[in-house]
Formats: C-alpha cells, sequence, structure tokens
C-alpha cells in the first residue's frame, strides 16, 4: 500500500516536473569489521532434500565474495531427542537428505562453527502445506510473459505463503564452437572432429527477489492470480523452449513478518514515505555470545511444487530470434567455401 | 465615557494629527490613571492592523501593541498626551488626547506606499526588545509572497521552513519540526480551527490559501498559556478580514493551481467577508507519465469563507470560519487516496469595558482519508480513517492596571476518532470486514497568565495552564500488569468499558513563565521555561508525514508525551530599530515519545499497544538572526547549530534501538543557514533571492551485504548513523507589478522566477536495492534541474 503511494509521489513529481533525477551514489562508510553468520535454509519434512547454506556477511564497499562458512557442523535436532547431522557438499551447503519429520514434534538448527562458537535457532512448528492448485502464464504484449501461482487451504490456517522458482530454458548456440574447455589440468583444446558440435543449449536461473502472500485479510485461505515472475518481451529465455519449477512453503506469521521485513529493506524504494530500515532480528542466536546478531530464519514444513513449460509455438510473434551475425566477404572461390561452411 | 470614532469621509490627516480629542468630561474620573483603549484599522479596507505600537514619550515612556484583532488598551495618567501610532507599513500618526476619564479613541491608519519604506515583515517596531515573548516569529503575508517558491505558488509553510529552529526532512514534505520536535507536536491552528493535515498533494503545497491570509504567527518557546495540547509549537495562521468598504476580487494562474478571491462587505462598515478558491489542473503533469499511468487522475482543492461583523456599539465582534480541503489521487485508476480537512469555527468578541475583553470559540474541525483498491476483485478493499474534535473555549483579558495584564481562560475538546475500518469492495471481494472501535476523549484547560512590569526594565510573563484528559467510552481496554512487557502472555483482561465511562484520566500543570531585562533602550535579555503536555499522536513510521498516518489518543496504556523547554535569548536593535538582531539558546526534554517495534503495523492494529516503545528525547540549539525590516533591500539571514537526539527508555519492551544509547532525530540536521533578501527597485519592480543550506538528515545506511533468497541484500547500520548529502538551494524571482493609477478597473501582477538555480541535485533520499543480484545505491532528486515559473494576478 506504501509502495504504491511512494510511486505515485514519485511518479508524478519526478516525471511530471521532468526535473527530478536518480543518480548512482556511492557513500562513504566509516569501515568496520562486519562479519556476522548468515544461516538459509528450511527445514523440510519428505519430499525433498533439506539443505542449509552458512556464510558470512561482507563489508559493503568489499569487491570480494561473500564468504562461505565452511566446516561447520550443523544438525537439525528435534525436541523428541532426534538429532541428523547434516553433510557439507561445498560452496557452504549442507544437506541432510529427505527428512521424515515428526509432525508432533518441534525442530531447530543447531550449528557449531570451525571457530568454536554454537548457534541455535527457535525449536519451530512442521507446518503443512496445501498443494498448489495451478501455476498459470499470460503473455501481456506491453509487458511480457507473466507467470501467476494459485493455492488455497481448505481448512483455511495456511495463511502465509513463500514461493521460490527455478528457471530453465533451451536455447540454439551462437556460434559453431570449434574449441573445448577440459580439465584435469585446466585448458582449452581443439574440438576433435568425429565430436559433433553443441547446437542446443539449456540455461537456468533461480528466483532472486522474497514472493512471499498473506491472506490474513481475507474470509477463505485463497491465493488467486499472485504473480511470481516476469518474461521481458523479446527475451531469450522464450528462443525455444521454457519450463518454470514453483516452490511453495508456508510458515507462521513471526517468519512471515521476518521475511516481509527483509524485503522491505532490501528491495523497496528509499522514500521518505518508506518505513526507516529496522533492526530484525531472526529466530537464529548465538549461544556463545547472545549479543552477537545472526541473520536468517528457520522454519519447517513440506514444500510443495508444480512445473509449467511454455513453447515458443504457443508464443506466435514472439520477437527473439538468433540473429545471424553479418560478415563482408569478397566474392572469390575461398570466400564461397567460407560461407558454406559457417552458414547457419 | 465618550467614543470617538472618525468617519468614513476623508479627514486631512494633518486636521486629525493636530486635533485635540478630550476623553471625558474634566473632573470625570478621581484615578490617576486612566485606561484609554479602541481598535486601529486600515483606512482603505477596515480591517483591523495587528501590532500596531500605541506609545506616549512624556512625562515616561508607556506603551503598548494591538493584538491581532487590533485592539489596544493602555493605562495613561489623567492628562494631556501626544499619542504615537506606529506600525510597519503603515503611515506613523499621532493623536492629541486630552484624558479626563477612561474612554475609547478608534484610529484608522493609512497604508504607507512609499517605496524607500517598504516593510516586509509586521510585528512592533522593536516589539522584539521590548516583549517577554521570546522563540517567536511572525510573518506577514506580504513577506510570505516575497520568497521565491517552487512552481510560483505562495506558500505559507515554506516560508515558515526558512525560519531558524524549523525544519523539514525533504523538499516534499509539508510536516516541519520545530527545535528538535516531532511534526505532530505542532499545533496548527487556523483563525482557532486545528488543521491536521497542513499538504496538498503528498506536501508539495501547504493547504492555506495566501489570499485569505492576514499574518502567521509561530511560537517556537513563550508558548502563551491559552495555548496547549502539543509539546512543539503553536503556528497559529490568522486569515483576513473582508474589505468594509468596497467589493474587491483577485483571480491568479499559475502553472499549476488558480485561484479566485472575493471579498467585499455585506452591511458597510460592519460585516464584511472574504471568500477564496484554489484547485489544480496538475491532471496535465500526469499526461507526461509513461502510458502505464495513463489513467491516473489528481485533483485537490481548497476552500475558505470568512464572515466579520461588528455591532453598531462597537462593543461585540463575531467571526465566522469555514475551510475545506481536499485531496484525490488515483493510481492508474485502481487505487485511490483521499483526504481532507473540514473546520469550522465561530468567535465572539465582547469588551465589557475598555479594560476588560472576553472571547468565546466554538468550533468543529474534522479529518480524514480512504483507500479504495479494486485492482483485484477477490482483495478489492476500501479503507477508512477519521478524526473529529468538537472545541470550546473561553479567553479572557484584563488591563488590571498599567503593571499587570491578566488573561485567563477554560477550554474544552471532545475528540472522536475512527481509528480505521478495512471493509470489502464489491460481491467478488473475499476481504474479511475489520473495523477498529472508535476511540473518545475529552482534553479540558484552564489557564491564567499575568503580564507584569515589574519596573521599566524589569518584565515577567507568568502562567499555568492545568490540563486534563479523560479517555472515554464506549471501548475495549487491554490491560497489563506494570513493569512488565505488553504481550498477549501478559494480559490481564480486555475490558468493555461503556458509553459515559471516564475510562482514564491524566492530568498536570503546565508552567510558562519568561522574564525580560532591559539592557538598555535597544537591547534586552530574556529568559523562559515553558512546560507542555500532549494528549494525542501521530502514528507514524515512516520519515516524513504521510497522507496515511493516523492519530491515536492517550489511553491507559500509551501516556501522554511530556515536554519541558528552557531558553535564553539576547536582543539588540541598530539604525533606529531598522536592523533586528537575535541570538536565543534552547534546552529541550521530551518524555514518552512513541516510537515502534520494528516491523510494526500502525494502522488497523487491535493491540497497538504492544507494539509501542517509549523513547526520551533531548534537544539542544543556539539560534542566530538578523533582519533588516525596512528600506529598498529588507530580508533576513538565519544561522542555527541544533541536535535532536532520541533514546529508547522502557524498561517494558525487549526491544531497543542502537542498543538503547541516543541516537539522531529523522529531522536532526545540526547546521542550518538561511537568507531570505528582497530588493525593490522602484514601485513596481522588486527582486527577491532565497538561500538556504543545511546538513543532510540522518539516514540508516547499509553497511554489509549477504547472500539470501537468491540474491546479495544489505545490511543496514545502526539507526540513523549516517547523513545522506548537505542541502543547497537557491531561488529568485522576479516581481512585476502593473501601473499604480487608483482609478483602473484591474490591477496586475507578474511574477517570473527560477527555484533551485544552480540547478544542484540535492538528495531528497538515499537508497539501496538488489538489483540482478547486486546491491545498487542511487541518490534520489526530486528538483533535480533549475525550474522556471511564472504567476498572473489580476486584482479587481
Amino acid at each position: 500500500m506504501r509502495n504504491r503511494l511512494i510511486y505515485a509521489l514519485l511518479g508524478v513529481v519526478l516525471l511530471a516536473t521532468g526535473a527530478g533525477c536518480k543518480d548512482p551514489y556511492t557513500p562513504d562508510i566509516t569501515t568496520r569489521n562486519l562479519n556476522y553468520p548468515v544461516v538459509e535454509g528450511e527445514i523440510i519434512n519428505g519430499q525433498a532434500e533439506t539443505i542449509f547454506k552458512l556464510s558470512r556477511t561482507a563489508m559493503m564497499a568489499d569487491t570480494s565474495y561473500i564468504k562461505d562458512e565452511l566446516n561447520a557442523d550443523i544438525r537439525v535436532e528435534g525436541d523428541d531427542n532426534s538429532s541428523r547431522q547434516l553433510a557439507g557438499i561445498g560452496g557452504g551447503r549442507y544437506t541432510a537428505g529427505i527428512l521424515n519429520l515428526n509432525t508432533a514434534a518441534k525442530y531447530r538448527v543447531h550449528i557449531r562453527t570451525s571457530d568454536g562458537k554454537e548457534y541455535a535457532s527457535a525449536f519451530v512448528n512442521v507446518h503443512t502445506n496445501p498443494p498448489i492448485d495451478s501455476v498459470t502464464w499470460r503473455w501481456e504484449p506491453a509487458e511480457g510473459v507473466k507467470v501467476f501461482v494459485h493455492t488455497h487451504d481448505p481448512a483455511n490456517n495456511t495463511r502465509y505463503y513463500r514461493w521460490q522458482y527455478e528457471e530453465t530454458w533451451e536455447h540454439d548456440v551462437y556460434y559453431i564452437s570449434a574449441m573445448k574447455y577440459v580439465t584435469p589440468p585446466p585448458r582449452v583444446i581443439e574440438r576433435p572432429a568425429n565430436e559433433t558440435l553443441p547446437i542446443r543449449c539449456w540455461q537456468y536461473e533461480n528466483s532472486s527477489s522474497i514472493i512471499i502472500h498473506s491472506t490474513a485479510r481475507l474470509q477463505n485461505d485463497i491465493v488467486k492470480d499472485k504473480q511470481l515472475l516476469t518474461v521481458p518481451n523479446g527475451s531469450w529465455k522464450m528462443g525455444v523452449k521454457y519450463t518454470v519449477l514453483v516452490k511453495q512453503f508456508t510458515m507462521d506469521k513471526q517468519a512471515f513478518d521476518y521475511w516481509q521485513m527483509m524485503k522491505r529493506n532490501t528491495e523497496s524504494l528509499g522514500s521518505i514515505f518508506d518505513p526507516q530500515p529496522s533492526e530484525s532480528r531472526g529466530n537464529i542466536t548465538c549461544l556463545t555470545n547472545p549479543s552477537e546478531p545472526v541473520i536468517g530464519w528457520v522454519s519447517a514444513g513440506s514444500v510443495q511444487e508444480q512445473r509449467i513449460w511454455i513453447s515458443r509455438s504457443q508464443l506466435i510473434g514472439w520477437r527473439y530470434s538468433l540473429i545471424c551475425e553479418e560478415t563482408q566477404v569478397p566474392a572469390i572461390a575461398d570466400s564461397r567455401r567460407f560461407i558454406s561452411a559457417v552458414a547457419c | 465615557m465618550i467614543d470617538y470614532a472618525q468617519g468614513a469621509k476623508p479627514v486631512q490627516e494633518a486636521t486629525l494629527e493636530n486635533k485635540l480629542y478630550v476623553i471625558g468630561t474634566p473632573g470625570g474620573s478621581k484615578d490617576p490613571t486612566v485606561n484609554l483603549a479602541g481598535y486601529i484599522r486600515n483606512t482603505q479596507t477596515g480591517e483591523p492592523v495587528i501590532g500596531v505600537s500605541v506609545y506616549v514619550d512624556a512625562p515616561k515612556r508607556i506603551g503598548v501593541a494591538t493584538d491581532q484583532y487590533g485592539y489596544y488598551s493602555i493605562n495613561l495618567p489623567r492628562g494631556r498626551h501626544v499619542l504615537h501610532i506606529q506600525s510597519i507599513g503603515m503611515r506613523d500618526t499621532r493623536r492629541q488626547v486630552m484624558l479626563n476619564d477612561h474612554g475609547k479613541l478608534n484610529i484608522e491608519l493609512a497604508e504607507q506606499v512609499i517605496s524607500l519604506k517598504h516593510v516586509t515583515i509586521t510585528g512592533e517596531k522593536a516589539g522584539n526588545v521590548r516583549g517577554t515573548q521570546m522563540g517567536v516569529e511572525k510573518l506577514s503575508i506580504k513577506t510570505i509572497k516575497q520568497v521565491p517558491a517552487v512552481f510560483g505558488e505562495a506558500d505559507i509553510l515554506r516560508v515558515v521552513l526558512t525560519l531558524p529552529g524549523v525544519k523539514s526532512v525533504g523538499e516534499a514534505s509539508t510536516g516541519f519540526n520545530v527545535r528538535g520536535g516531532a511534526a505532530d507536536q505542532n499545533l496548527i491552528l487556523f483563525n482557532d480551527a486545528t488543521i491536521y493535515n497542513p499538504s496538498h498533494f503528498f506536501g508539495m503545497f501547504s493547504t492555506f490559501n495566501p489570499e485569505v491570509v492576514k499574518s502567521v504567527e509561530l511560537y517556537k518557546a513563550s508558548i502563551p498559556a491559552k495555548y496547549g495540547g502539543r509539546l512543539s509549537s503553536v503556528l497559529a495562521v490568522d486569515g483576513r478580514e473582508g474589505n468594509k468598504k468596497k467589493f474587491a476580487g483577485v483571480g491568479g494562474i499559475g502553472l499549476l493551481t488558480s485561484r479566485i478571491n472575493l471579498e467585499g462587505p455585506l452591511v458597510n462598515d460592519r460585516t464584511s467577508f472574504v471568500f477564496g478558491a484554489r484547485t489544480t489542473y496538475a491532471n496535465w503533469m500526469l499526461k507526461l507519465l509513461p502510458q502505464e499511468y495513463e489513467n491516473s487522475k489528481v485533483n485537490f482543492y481548497d476552500v475558505n469563507l470568512l464572515l466579520s461583523h461588528e455591532d453598531k456599539k462597537k462593543k461585540n465582534n463575531f467571526y465566522l470560519t469555514t475551510y475545506l480541503s481536499r485531496d484525490r489521487f488515483a493510481l492508474n485508476s485502481d487505487t485511490t487516496y483521499g483526504y481532507g480537512n473540514k473546520n469550522i469555527s465561530f468567535k465572539w468578541k465582547h469588551a465589557f469595558n475598555s479594560k476588560f475583553s472576553g472571547m468565546v470559540t466554538a468550533g468543529y474541525d474534522f479529518y480524514d482519508y480512504n483507500i479504495n483498491s479494486d485492482a483485484k476483485e477477490l482483495e478489492a478493499y476500501k479503507m477508512k480513517f477519521d478524526i473529529g474534535q468538537a472545541n470550546l473555549k473561553f479567553d479572557f483579558n484584563y488591563y488590571l492596571n498599567s503593571s499587570h495584564t491578566l488573561d485567563f481562560g477554560v477550554s474544552n475538546i471532545l475528540y472522536k476518532l475512527h481509528p480505521g475500518s478495512y471493509e470489502p469492495v464489491g460481491k467478488e471481494s473475499e476481504v474479511i470486514a475489520d473495523i477498529m472501535e472508535p476511540e473518545q476523549g475529552m482534553e479540558s484547560a484552564a489557564y491564567i497568565a499575568d503580564h507584569w512590569t515589574i519596573t521599566d526594565k524589569i518584565s515577567l510573563d507568568a502562567g499555568i495552564r492545568w490540563s486534563m484528559f479523560n479517555y472515554l467510552g464506549p471501548r475495549t481496554v487491554n490491560y497489563y500488569p506494570a513493569g512488565v512487557s505488553r504481550t498477549d502472555e501478559n494480559l490481564i483482561e480486555s475490558k468493555q468499558h461503556h458509553r459515559g465511562d471516564f475510562i482514564n484520566n491524566y492530568n498536570g500543570p503546565e508552567y510558562r513563565v519568561g522574564a525580560r531585562f532591559a539592557t538598555s533602550a535597544t537591547s534586552s535579555l530574556k529568559v523562559s521555561y515553558n512546560t507542555m503536555r500532549q494528549y494525542i499522536h501521530m502514528l507514524s513510521n515512516t520519515t516524513a508525514i504521510a497522507p496515511t498516518d493516523i492519530w491515536k489518543l492517550s489511553d491507559p496504556n500509551i501516556k501522554p508525551q511530556r515536554g519541558d523547554q528552557v531558553a535564553l535569548g539576547f536582543y539588540k536593535n541598530f539604525k533606529s530599530n531598522t536592523i533586528e538582531t537575535s541570538v536565543e539558546v534552547y534546552y529541550k526534554n521530551l518524555h514518552d515519545y512513541l516510537d515502534y517495534k520494528s516491523g510494526a503495523s500502525l494502522v488497523l492494529n487491535h493491540k497497538l499497544e504492544q507494539d509501542v516503545i517509549n523513547t526520551k528525547g533531548k534537544a539542544y540549539g543556539v539560534e542566530l538572526m538578523v533582519k533588516k525590516l525596512t528600506g529598498k533591500l529588507n530580508g533576513w539571514i538565519s544561522y542555527t547549530y541544533s541536535r535532536t537526539l532520541l533514546k529508547v527508555d522502557d524498561p517494558t519492551t525487549t526491544e531497543t534501538v542502537n542498543k538503547g544509547d541516543f541516537y539522531p532525530s529523522n529531522y536532526d540536521k545540526p547546521h542550518d543557514v538561511t537568507m531570505v533578501g528582497n530588493y525593490r527597485f522602484s514601485h513596481r519592480v522588486s527582486f527577491s533571492l532565497n538561500t538556504t543550506y543545511s546538513t543532510g538528515r540522518p539516514i540508516t545506511l547499509p553497511i554489509g551485504k549477504y547472500e539470501y533468497a537468491g540474491a546479495v541484500r544489505t545490511l543496514y547500520s545502526d539507526r540513523n548513523a549516517y547523513r545522506i548529502p548537505d542541502y543547497f538551494r537557491m531561488d529568485m524571482s522576479l516581481n512585476i507589478e502593473g501601473n499604480h493609477k487608483v482609478h483602473q478597473k484591474t490591477h496586475n501582477s507578474r511574477t517570473f522566477g527560477v527555484y533551485n538555480l544552480t540547478a544542484r541535485r540535492n538528495a531528497y533520499s538515499v537508497y539501496f536495492v538488489s538489483e540482478n543480484g547486486y546491491v545498487k545505491g542511487y541518490k534520489l532528486s526530486i528538483f533535480g534541474a533549475a525550474i522556471p515559473f511564472v504567476n498572473f494576478n489580476i486584482r479587481f
């Protein structure tokens, strides 16, 4: 609601006067050592793997990468005294495999980092998750292809939802790949003559914004037309064939508030009609040093998934095409041979 | 008592000045001192003139100034006197009087149109040095109109923002902060009617139509005992009285608004009206927006009607003020915002005798906002909030003798708020209606203040105001044990109070003390101490006032805000009072100021008390000002150093801000320099220049980054630990009046100007967003270019 207000204000004031402007800005931040742990993941009941990612905050000005937290001892613990250790799979990621949780119990994540500090989340309930009714898409000629999710809980008690998605699309290659990268040792070699040239590739991308929705203000727990993403007009994603896998998570109000706060602090515009960015404590604390901030919120529950496909043939008039690069060549015999070799 | 009123027929000024007015018959009174009182009016328009100095020089200097109704009352020894009458913008005059008894003398003043002595600031000459009040700023509408404003629309609140000690969080916000107070701690009165939201168009303009305003007075430190209910300041906007002699009008066209003003007598010399209306045609702006906003609409208007009447015996004056403002904004027609003020106030001033006068004020003030959204049928809703208050007050003024003047009175305000409703719209809507219970309260106060002239050199204003607030039923109130955090677990009971129940009561004294020591004829030292209480709070967790901010009454869980301020000032005038200089220092404490838990939702919150954190604050600063009042070149320069710091000190909350340390408030801008200047080339052409610099406001900056949910996200610093870049702006305008031939039917004037002359891209805000997985910072400026404007006015 406030966001709309901001757009109203900024839209009118800035664009209409033609005088408003937006400039890149890099503040002068006095250096401080920021190294708070970041815990991301959900304790998933059945169906999918429970994976946690541990990392550290980095300085704003740092050009270096965000550091992964390696060699931690991380466990999912139940208040029924169950415990499962997660195995490191590189990049700060740890997996517990498929967990079959006791829905009557509460679970938490317990972490001991390699520097000996101990962290634990609060014990959380295992949430149920109603199946996704459908994932639909619509091509709005002005903007592009929009993907929507629809779901409902007949028991009316889910109320707080979050979604993630994974996009995968097929595309044709731009260039003939006469070279090849191989390891070990890492090197580029000429592609052997007997090997077929790659002409079809797949690219994938995961959601990078927080998509949450609450039906707390509605009589029935129905989510209709919740927009997840837009594939803009002319995008190469729709060049051949496209698919998106939608994953649905559910949570309680506190978790929802935390996600909303994170979204507001990191994704919305900073107008003076926006609430101030505010400190938000997650449900993970450092047991060794309780004043140390820890970023992240751990919830437990099942995940619901649904995948849809969109073919180029379903989008008549999609303005994306693989453009042949034009090369000017003199009309001599060599050139003709070259053209017949690279024709696309 | 004998009443001399000068007739409307033109009389040579010299005749009036040399004529001897005999008041009473010889031997009519045995009192050594007698009282002379009356109204001072403008010869041309019949409007009362405020702040006129009326004084005698012999046997000793005795002087008074007219009040906001143009009324003066002076105690003089019996005998012959030369009464000097001086006012800025008016021709000085004098009257020869022979005082035999108490009596009345009304005086008319002619406007001064000599270019050399053009005046920009009304107020008693030397009033700054002689009065006991301090921290008072007074602006006439003439001054306000001279200051260049964006789009050329004269704007009262923009000019108030140029005064020392007054700050705002940003360019497009009308909310202002006085000496470190919050935006809801200002009592904004238009002819004694409370205006809850003084802004149009999300704060781009103020809702006061400059054509119906006579003057504006801002009390920052010595707040008179008759005012109360807000901690930081009182902004009293006085409406004009209509021309009592002939009909007149003004029509104006600007880039964004057009306006019409009519005024004139209803009964000659006794009843007059002023009508003003403004509307916008800013929709053209929206045409410039990208196509997706093509169905957007913006619209606002305001209407004022002011009536004044004086009875034949000139003992009773009646004033009726009505005010209406409305803003509507539709964004691509799926969500509509609307808000507005409605006010009516009626005043009756009665002079019991020349020493004792009283006034009754009754009125009703209303503010509401609503949001309608039908973007999605399933979630279509309408949301509303409103606040209404009915006021009644009695104010009396008694001139006891030459050393004591008493002000006393009582007042009562009844509040009724509908704190919010959220209802479905249309058959498809699944929205559950959520209607908050209305809340009621009553604020009462009684006050008495004495203006005591102890000696020629020392005078004292001492006042006490006892205010009381009752929270009234019907209303369900949640109770929690004292000293523990207010949570559902600690909830003792939810009690239903019935209609007519006095649920709880807060009351306490407010002290208003000021003293003046004249250090010489042209300089003085003043000190003041004030305490204030505030029972109504604006709930806002945004930096600026937003139309969606709502108000809340104190209740058993939410304590009234309290504040106290001590101030010290030194005033010195030069060049026969044409240059005024002042230094004021202040220190202020705020208690039980409201802050909110992280992520608290303030609208439609049924357990708001659980999300409130009590905060205390301190503010201190020094304000320097030099004003030149007359001459071809006039204006003022002010410098302010001030700090405002807040600290969470609520033992019942587990959540703190910045670990419970003091942190700068959103409007803590330590350095502020403002220069407002006007140069009059001739009768018809004048040039104004306005320059302002201030430290950037504090913000909470991202200092670190982390990866979460597929993107790099920002980690924020302690609250308000950094600042946006400093602010600098210069505006100019050229006012050209048509010729001044008296007998032509219409007079016109044109204003050309440039806002933000240097085209500096002042940061309005700085924000950081994750874009494609990276954190990027942007600086946003609203007026990032020089904006030329033109304005055209016709008087008829």
